[in-house]
């Protein structure tokens, strides 16, 4: 963490009860700027040579080991190729927008990051929530270590992410070249279905904690628990990862950038570090994701059932290492798993993931958000250890009956599936039959 | 000046440098950038009087939701280039800006008219509050939290009480626009057969041995 080099950012409050982390506006926003144009872009750089890495264990390969040990330098390699490579612009290519397409793409994906709560900036419940006047001791919330926090977090997320559209688009349009157009539109199409899961997926988050503060969602998961702990909450989880994956256009829904049907799809005409914008943005938008997901669902920096380094006098920069080294092992787990994915799965068809999307996951999504109302009458509203009990066993066959039907709803299609279970009959007889 | 009005009125600057732009600009694709960048600048002027929520809303749905649907109305438009012989004559060009400055009048008037109300409170109050986030117990800024509104959830509770007709409505409208658009698009099944054509689809065994 780079506060750890400067001491002075570290003072008790003024009230003198407890350690906190204090010092001047503009020191903090400086710290802020350094993390974000410094040490985001290196996380990003690693990221890529993580994956290369993962990647090449899963196909039985070892992956870049020829820069330094383990290969650690290729990716700096990689960023002095693509920095010195020729700056190409096609002549018929609408200059300005082109040029316009990836930045705006990464401004996405950056200021997502923005409103991440990390770690806490106190051990202890001192911050006044947005709106209330009265100082009742157990809805006060912890100041959490977040570039900003304003009352509409969650919102301005969903905004900021909502950019990146408008970036793909955009190349896709000033590249003048069919491939990009074609990569634009799938992009686009896809982009704009997967956003509703997407979002819908958040709102159990949000009838939980009763804010879209990201700070408040922190606390009321130091309460209650792991927003993941409960039927409702997985499934959440569950689209809520799916639609990301699908939203940063990654394998198995890497459709837009199809390499063996549209060469790369919207970044076609892209090259040197216009190219390498595009390809930070991805890997920023994937890490924004994993944030994501953490502070929302995997409890932030908190672990499992555990108060511990919340509540405690330790002192605040020995509980922001407890963690944000929590916070970095969760993120690091959730990338490793959506790099699995990318090694795994092969890629979709155009109308299965149009389908996946409209007719199962916001179906499901839309069933979960009446099912985490039921769950947060029954526990959160009454908690109680038979409510609780009760409220797994309703919630799970609901929403297990739910994923059930809107599957079996889409397989009744005319689909490859059901053909080879038509055919599955005549299969032993041709078997048999063979010498 | 303090520092905040100049980057207030900084961002006023661009926004009207935008809206001139999307004017002027020969290409629709072009215009419609700039009205996205007006957008985006309309959102900086809420973040700077401290409504994130309008400023989120607003990204969300001019930049995020109407300049998608724009942009495809573009691509489906034949004159993206805007030609130099359709240059619009003085005869179209007078009757606009006479609209455009009596619709500036009308606005400027209520605006002029409404801060005018004795019972009003004037418009002019300084409003201080921590930037970033919000303020702790017993620390520097304290007496400054009631300040800060938990818009969300107040706007949410105006549309669910005092507004809840109109609301509904809304929603009303949506869904009939939704289901129209769903009713346009679909192929009409009573069509006769020879005119229907049929895709093949190389992936689906079944309609191809049904077909061969």
């Amino acid at each position: 963490m780079t506060v750890k080099a400067l001491p002075c950012l570290w003072a008790d409050a003024s009230s003198g009860l407890h350690a906190e982390l204090a010092g001047p506006d503009w020191l903090r926003w400086l710290l802020w700027l350094a993390l974000f144009f410094g040490l985001f872009p290196l996380i990003v750089a690693y990221l890529v040579w993580a994956e290369r890495k993962v990647a090449a264990r899963f196909q039985d390969r070892i992956g870049p080991n020829r820069v330094g040990p383990l290969g650690l330098l290729q990716p700096i390699a990689d960023a002095l190729k693509l920095i010195l490579k020729e700056d190409l612009v096609p002549r018929s290519a609408d200059r300005w927008v082109h040029l316009l397409a990836p930045v705006l793409l990464m401004i996405s994906a950056f200021l997502v990051l923005a409103v991440i709560p990390f770690g806490v900036t106190s051990t202890h419940r001192i911050l006044i929530p947005f709106g209330e006047t009265a100082l009742d001791p157990s809805r006060l919330w912890y100041p959490t270590l977040a570039a900003m926090d304003t009352s509409s977090g969650l919102l301005y997320l969903v905004a900021a992410s909502s950019l990146s559209v408008l970036g793909i688009f955009l190349a896709g349009w000033a590249s003048r070249n069919k491939f990009s157009l074609l990569g634009a539109m799938r992009g686009v199409a896809q982009l704009v279905s997967y956003e509703i899961p997407q979002i819908l997926s958040l709102i159990p988050v949000i009838l939980w904690s009763g804010t879209l503060s990201l700070t408040g969602m922190f606390t009321a998961q130091v309460d209650q628990g792991w927003f993941l702990f409960s039927p409702p909450g997985i499934l959440a989880f569950i689209i809520l990862t799916i639609a990301s994956v699908a939203e940063t256009n990654r394998s198995p829904f890497d459709l837009p950038e199809a390499d063996s049907e549209i060469i790369a799809g919207y970044h076609t005409e892209y090259s040197g570090m216009r190219f390498g914008l595009f390809f930070l943005a991805e890997y920023l938008s994937i890490f924004g994701i994993a944030c994501l997901t953490t502070a929302l669902f995997l409890g932030g920096g908190t672990l499992p059932g555990l108060r511990f380094p919340l509540d405690s006098n330790l002192h605040p920069i020995a509980a922001n290492a407890i963690l944000l080294s929590v916070f970095a092992l969760k993120v690091g787990l959730y990338i490793f798993v959506v790099f699995w994915l990318r090694a795994t799965l092969p890629r979709m068809r155009v109308d299965r993931l149009m389908n996946f999307s409209w007719k199962v996951l916001t179906p499901l999504s839309l069933v979960n958000v009446l099912v985490a109302s039921l769950w947060l009458e029954l526990t959160i509203r009454r908690p109680s250890l038979s409510n609780l009990a009760i409220a797994w066993l309703i919630c799970t066959l609901l929403l297990v009956g739910s994923v059930w039907i809107f599957l079996r709803l889409t397989r009744d299609q005319p689909a490859p599936r059901t053909a080879r279970l038509e055919l599955g009959p005549w299969e032993p007889s041709v078997r048999t039959s063979r010498p | 000046m303090s520092g905040i009005q100049s980057i207030f009125v900084l961002t006023a600057f661009l926004a009207l440098l935008t809206a001139l732009g999307t004017v002027l600009a020969r290409n629709l694709v072009h215009a419609a950038l700039l009205l996205f960048g007006f957008f985006f600048t309309i959102a900086c002027l809420y973040v700077l009087l401290e409504v994130e929520f309008l400023a989120a809303m607003q990204v969300l749905v001019y930049i995020g939701a109407v300049s998608i649907l724009l942009l495809f109305g573009i691509m489906l438009t034949r004159n993206i280039e805007g030609r130099q012989d359709d240059q619009p004559s003085w005869i179209r060009k007078i009757p606009a800006a006479l609209v455009a400055l009596s619709v500036f009048g009308l606005i400027a008037t209520a605006i002029h008219q409404h801060r005018g109300l004795g019972n009003k409170p004037a418009w002019t109050a300084v409003n201080q509050r921590p930037g970033g986030v919000n303020p702790v117990v017993d620390g520097p800024n304290a007496s400054l939290a009631s300040r800060i509104s938990n818009m969300p959830a107040e706007i949410g509770r105006e549309l669910m009480t005092s507004h809840l007709i109109a609301f509904e409505l809304a929603g009303l409208l949506l869904t009939a626009a939704v289901v129209g658009a769903i009713v346009l698009a679909r192929r009409d099944r009573h069509e006769p057969e020879s005119t229907r054509e049929e895709p093949v689809d190389a992936h689906d065994p079944v309609s191809t041995i049904a077909q061969s």
